[in-house]
């Protein structure tokens, strides 16, 4: 009796400590904060931007001997463009003088790049001449320009081929890469080649004192150029340059990946996308000076062209992809916090440009605040993109989530729904206020009761083009039948693309407003493009068959890489001037797309029209912004995305896609990128093999505003949901294939779909 | 004397709890705690920001595809665990007989085990493709093919992958439970004129009952291992009938459904723990 | 005692010899024979194929993953063997070699902590007697038996608070003290007979270290196989 008494008492206390353990377990440990000490430590780089004269475009800045700056560029000023010019600046760059100009022959048609100054203030160049007079691109013959201080200059011809990556060493030697990935020493006197110090893998070639630099893919070798020897290899150089299996590789005559300049002290410099590193030769430190995510470095719409370091500020010329120079000046500021005190986090599904540029010119605007851009997909790893929102999600609920979303790929609803996104109604009032705001399209995820959980900063606009004549036929998925019976109508690309050109401009017309899909409008599109395709197939020439053909063996790698939104029409405006297509349906992916098919349509009848082939009026979003309701600093957030939808913000980024701000959107296709005639393009037509050159002229007054028109009408969202488009697309494909037939795709698709509906 | 020994119970259950107490703590930290966590946020919202009571509960009981996967999970599960168990146990008795093939089939047998399920899954997909290895016999000897992924077949790609995994698995378990049978109760059943069927009936089946409980709750945890080889496979979302709930909690976790994951939880905890009890009170009952 | 019970064993022995009559025998060998080959035979693919080039690979293979038409089919043995993968494996990669010891690494440490942890565990729910022994038991097993992602977020909140999250402590501490392990150790330790124990414990060796040696032995068993 006792012992039974005695047990239940244990019994009990024992349940009543586990129901303790467990229940304080429970409990959220409260975190520590951290203790911020009042010492932060102060001073940083700071960028600004300097004026150049005559808006000129810059190839090279260097510091004299006397201490003054040169630069030497062409001038694009009305007046005098075309003539190629050395300023010079007494006052740390602020003002620039006219110094020399190059003889009146270099001017106007000439085209120089690679040029490279030396401390006394003359330089070297290299000129490329059309050899022939016919039209092929290959035929170019390089000749090596070198100029005084005065503006005295010459020209030599090249032996050795192809040779790029000008760089005077203090000595007065010339160092240059030339093609195959070779090192040379040019004699700046004659043009001939000195010596070769590399044979091949030398990617990056640059000068340090009295020493060539040249980095191959993975390794640093230092040659005297006096004694044309290997110099000391400089470990600790190499090892900081080829961190994190960085690689350096041109991908342009004028864009570098890194950039070498050299100290009064001999201390060398280095400029990445990275930042800007100092090393003292033979030292064991590479040491960080500026921060690269924290200024434009990082911005990948500028271009590296130059760096030069004087009393210690730096310039580095860069060029923007529309071609304009600007120099951007760092100078130490003292009182600034060496690491912004706000820090804000953008998430992205994938690695977008365009959000990078946006971040760049922000983090330009508000130096105090430092952007971490978080990718879902690096492609690293293999991470799915449901592992990536499993992951993001996990982060979110523990309150390590990020600030802004950028929720291109994700879908609205499931974080709408959990009321994890701020309302940005009063946001979006307030743009309209000022700048005036495509509603329709920034609205378009308004909810019932009126708030707006997210902003599409951008957007794309399907559209159709070609023959006027072959466009007035197409009205309806079935005409497309009847014109791909006709040979020569569509491209290859355009049909075997056809099932991911047209989802986003009929997906909307198998969702019912219920959330579930109409079978039968599914049903109906893909019998049409099953028909569309194989009426395509069987009335091909043996040309489009190869196409076919070629297209099938790297079909996967070439669908994996293919935008959401499908494919951009301006891919097809070679086939239009070639006579080799009549009509194309796709996506016009900013102003250089409309630009591009206005510029065909000097040529050849080219219409762009909008393409209303199932719903009507359909705009594809880009750029959804969304602030997160637990975010640590949701102040920055929302000034963040009130930046993006700025006008300024909106015009960080001019060529992807078109803005939702009306004013900007305005100035985008208004303003011209290019001036008319200043380049073209260049192709070969398939069919007869002769070549097509496109000269590209901004579009018209009377066809801005028809896109401004076309703009202003859409009002109907894509639907881009991943599982829906991935699984139609899918299935889709097997049909046009003959794998399967309509009705069985039907069946699957609506399967998984109910399947993903129901969950 | 009897105060004596309560003492040395007392010193003998100190002494166990003891031994006990490093690893339950951590494990009611690592596993306890999360669990019951779970279960406070089943009575949550999705972001446990507030109480909602049994409206998850009802929500889950009333989504189909919820109903979809439990039912899959449970036809699988029944279906699967009483033919492997079976399967092994006619295996290992085979097997004690087999003097020569012993050792090299018991290690032939254990290598699926032991093989990790990101290798085999490209074996799974060559397999049972459409264009696959499977029906490559299949059209070559019957004629026709089966779509096995698009079908409810799937269904057997499941159950192939279950069983040639666990087969080597349990079959070993099972040979140990045999071996564990004194060798004086066959020598006495026979002297007293015992046949084989009799022998194995009421002498080999009765004492491997504890290695039968061993065994079931062993194959239930592998079964739930399948899920690794089906999502590998087949992707998020595979033909219905290979749409298993781990499949549906995968999926929630992707639209941030938390309340839902851990209502079902904490449905599936009661079920096992029902099952787990059942099996006990059938098989186990000296535990 | 024991020679007779030898002779008996051998007796035995040949009786069973003499009544499993040979067709039972022969069909009994070519059934097991059957089932190894059907067993082993997704592992003699992933086997062939490491050793098979690239053309092969593809005619075989290119029906399922590269969109071709017809069936895949295998061979039993490569046409041409090359040792290219495997070098290129070995030689050519060495996150390989990150991954491997990673892995490794994880692997070993993870089952020290099983051995530390969990063997005393088992053995205390095994041999002594406390109260809330079954409850305590009959938790373990629950838990066991828990899906992945039932318990993924929460575990991750946990792992985040003690500030553990990207280390391999995120996936050691959890599987050291996963109850799996104790589960299978708690069957062997319990089918130890008694007697064993008590005559140990005559013969004056301290019960601690009787039950470590011999619950090592039985432990290592259990938990090699559980680790794979």
């Amino acid at each position: 009796m006792k012992r039974r008494n005695q047990n239940i008492w244990k019994r009990q206390a024992y349940s009543w400590l586990l129901m303790a353990a467990l229940g304080m377990g429970s409990l959220p440990v409260a975190k520590v904060q951290a203790d911020e000490s009042g010492d932060t430590a102060m001073g940083r780089y700071i960028e600004s931007e300097i004026t150049l004269p005559e808006e000129a475009q810059v190839q090279d800045i260097v510091r004299m001997t006397d201490g003054r700056l040169r630069i030497v560029g062409v001038s694009m000023d009305t007046s005098e463009a075309g003539s190629w010019k050395l300023w010079d600046s007494t006052d740390g760059g602020e003002t620039w003088e006219e110094a020399a100009k190059l003889p009146e022959e270099y001017n106007d048609g000439e085209f120089f790049f690679s040029m490279a100054l030396t401390r006394d203030g003359g330089g070297a160049g290299i000129r490329m001449i059309e050899s022939d007079s016919d039209d092929t691109l290959e035929n170019w013959d390089e000749e090596l320009l070198v100029f005084d201080a005065d503006g005295q200059a010459q020209c030599f011809p090249l032996e050795a081929p192809n040779v790029s990556q000008l760089s005077f060493t203090d000595s007065g030697a010339l160092v240059a890469q030339i093609s195959g990935g070779g090192a040379v020493l040019l004699d700046p006197e004659s043009g001939k080649t000195v010596c070769e110090l590399v044979t091949s893998d030398a990617e990056i070639v640059g000068t340090w004192k009295d020493q060539a630099l040249v980095l191959g893919t993975d390794s640093l070798q230092v040659y005297d150029t006096a004694t044309f020897q290997p110099g000391e290899s400089q470990e600790v150089l190499e090892e900081a340059l080829f961190a994190g299996n960085t690689s350096y590789t041109m991908t342009s005559t004028t864009a570098r990946p890194i950039l070498f300049a050299q100290a009064e002290d001999d201390r060398l410099f280095y400029a990445t996308r990275k930042g800007i590193y100092s090393y003292a030769e033979n030292g064991s430190v590479v040491e960080e000076i500026v921060n690269g995510s924290l200024c434009m470095l990082a911005d990948p719409g500028m271009q590296l062209v130059a760096l030069e370091e004087a009393d210690a500020e730096f310039y580095i010329v860069c060029a923007t992809e529309t071609g304009e120079s600007q120099l951007v000046k760092f100078s130490y500021d003292p009182d600034v916090a060496a690491t912004p005190q706000q820090e804000l986090t953008v998430y992205s599904l994938e690695e977008d440009a365009g959000m990078r540029r946006l971040i760049a010119q922000f983090q330009k605007q508000n130096p105090d605040i430092y952007v971490n851009y978080q990718i879902g997909l690096t492609g690293e790893d293999g991470v799915t993109a449901s592992d990536a929102l499993r992951m993001l999600n996990t982060e979110i609920l523990a309150g390590d989530g990020p600030d802004v979303l950028m929720l291109d790929g994700i879908s609205v609803d499931t974080y709408t729904e959990k009321g994890l996104l701020v309302d940005l109604g009063a946001m979006l009032t307030e743009v309209q206020d000022q700048d005036g705001v495509l509603t329709p399209i920034a609205g378009t995820y308004q909810q019932e009761d009126g708030s707006v959980p997210a902003i599409p900063c951008k957007f794309y606009i399907p559209a159709k083009c070609g023959d006027p004549e072959t466009l007035d036929v197409i009205d309806g998925l079935a005409s497309l039948e009847q014109l791909a019976a006709q040979e020569g109508t569509f491209t290859s690309e355009g049909m075997l693309m056809l099932p991911e050109r047209l989802y986003p401009l009929l997906a909307g017309t198998w969702s019912k407003a219920d959330g579930t899909l109409d079978a039968e409008a599914l049903q109906e599109y893909i019998q049409t493009v099953q028909q569309v395709w194989q009426t395509y197939e069987a009335n091909a020439s043996e040309q489009v068959k190869e196409d076919i053909a070629a297209w099938e063996e790297s079909e996967d790698s070439i669908l994996a890489q293919l935008p959401d939104y499908g494919a951009a029409l301006s891919g097809s405006s070679f086939d239009l001037l070639g006579g080799n297509a009549k009509a194309e349906i796709g996506m016009l992916t900013g102003m250089y797309d409309y630009a591009e098919l206005t510029s065909v349509n000097r040529q050849t009848p080219c219409e762009v029209r909008e393409a209303n082939l199932g719903a009507e009026d359909v705009f594809v979003p880009y750029e959804t912004l969304g602030v997160l309701s637990n975010a640590k600093d949701s102040e920055a957030a929302e000034m963040f995305v009130r930046y993006a939808l700025s006008e300024e913000g909106q015009m960080a980024d001019v060529e992807t896609a078109f803005p939702v701000n009306e004013t900007a959107l305005k100035r985008v296709i208004s303003e011209p990128f290019f001036k008319d005639g200043e380049f073209s393009m260049a192709s070969v037509n398939r069919k007869t093999g002769e070549s097509i050159t496109l000269i590209c002229y901004w579009p018209t007054k009377e066809q801005q505003e028809e896109l401004l028109a076309i703009a202003g009408r859409l009002d109907s969202r894509a639907n881009l949901d991943r599982i829906p488009r991935q699984t139609v697309l899918e299935e889709t494909r097997k049909c046009m294939k003959g794998e399967e037939s309509a009705d069985e795709a039907v069946n699957a698709i609506m399967q998984k779909i109910n399947l993903y509906l129901a969950e | 004397m009897r105060w004596r020994k309560s003492k040395r119970r007392w010193k003998r259950s100190l002494t166990g709890i003891c031994f006990l107490l490093p690893g339950f703590a951590g494990t009611v930290c690592f596993t306890l705690v999360p669990f019951f966590r779970t279960v406070v946020r089943s009575f949550q919202n999705a972001l446990g920001t507030a109480f909602v009571g049994v409206e998850n509960y009802r929500t889950v009981l009333g989504n189909t595809a919820f109903r979809m996967a439990a039912g899959n999970t449970l036809r699988f599960t029944c279906f699967c665990i009483p033919l492997l168990i079976a399967g092994s146990l006619v295996l290992a008795v085979i097997l004690q007989y087999q003097k020569q093939a012993k050792n090299w089939m018991k290690s032939m047998l254990l290598v699926p085990t032991a093989v990790p399920a990101a290798s085999v899954v490209l074996v799974w997909k060559l397999l049972f493709h459409s264009n696959g290895l499977l029906n490559h016999v299949l059209l070559a000897t019957v004629g026709t093919k089966v779509e096995w992924m698009t079908t409810s077949a799937s269904f057997w790609v499941l159950v192939l992958s279950y069983l040639w995994k666990n087969l080597g698995y349990d079959m070993i378990l099972w040979m140990a439970g045999l071996a564990g049978i004194p060798e004086e109760i066959y020598e006495a059943a026979r002297m007293d004129g015992a046949g084989e069927r009799a022998c194995f009936f009421r002498i080999t089946l009765p004492n491997l009952l504890p290695s039968l409980y061993t065994i079931s709750v062993l194959s239930f945890l592998n079964s739930f291992k399948v899920f690794r080889e089906a999502w590998l496979v087949a992707g998020d979302y595979p033909q219905q009938d290979m749409y298993l709930l781990q499949h549906l909690y995968n999926n929630w976790f992707r639209d941030l459904a938390f309340d839902k994951i851990s209502a079902a939880a904490v449905l599936t905890a009661l079920v096992v723990f029902v099952l787990i009890l059942l099996l006990q009170w059938a098989w186990e009952r000296e535990m | 005692m024991q020679i007779r019970r030898k002779r008996k064993n051998s007796e035995k022995g040949e009786r069973y010899t003499r009544r499993k009559c040979s067709v039972g025998r022969v069909f009994c060998s070519m059934f097991l024979l059957l089932l190894a080959v059907l067993i082993g035979f997704p592992v003699w693919v992933a086997v062939t194929g490491v050793f098979m080039q690239q053309w092969e690979l593809t005619e075989y293979l290119g029906p399922v993953l590269a969109g071709g038409t017809g069936t895949a089919s295998w061979a039993l043995l490569p046409h041409a063997p090359t040792l290219q993968w495997v070098v290129g494996l070995l030689l050519d990669s060495p996150q390989f070699f990150v991954m491997f010891w990673n892995s490794m690494k994880l692997a070993v440490c993870i089952l020290l902590g099983q051995l530390v942890f969990g063997v005393p565990s088992a053995w205390a729910l095994a041999r002594f007697d406390f109260p809330c022994r079954k409850a305590v038991m009959l938790l373990y097993i629950v838990l066991m038996l828990m899906p992945f992602q039932v318990l993924m977020l929460p575990e991750y909140l946990v792992l985040n608070e003690w500030h553990l999250i990207d280390t391999h402590a995120a996936v050691i501490f959890p599987a050291i003290f996963s109850t799996f392990p104790v589960f299978i150790m708690y069957r062997g330790f319990r089918g130890i007979p008694e007697e064993i124990l008590d005559a140990g414990a005559l013969t004056g060796r301290v019960s601690g270290r009787f039950s470590y040696r011999s619950g090592c032995r039985l432990a290592w068993q259990g938990s090699s196989r559980q680790s794979s």
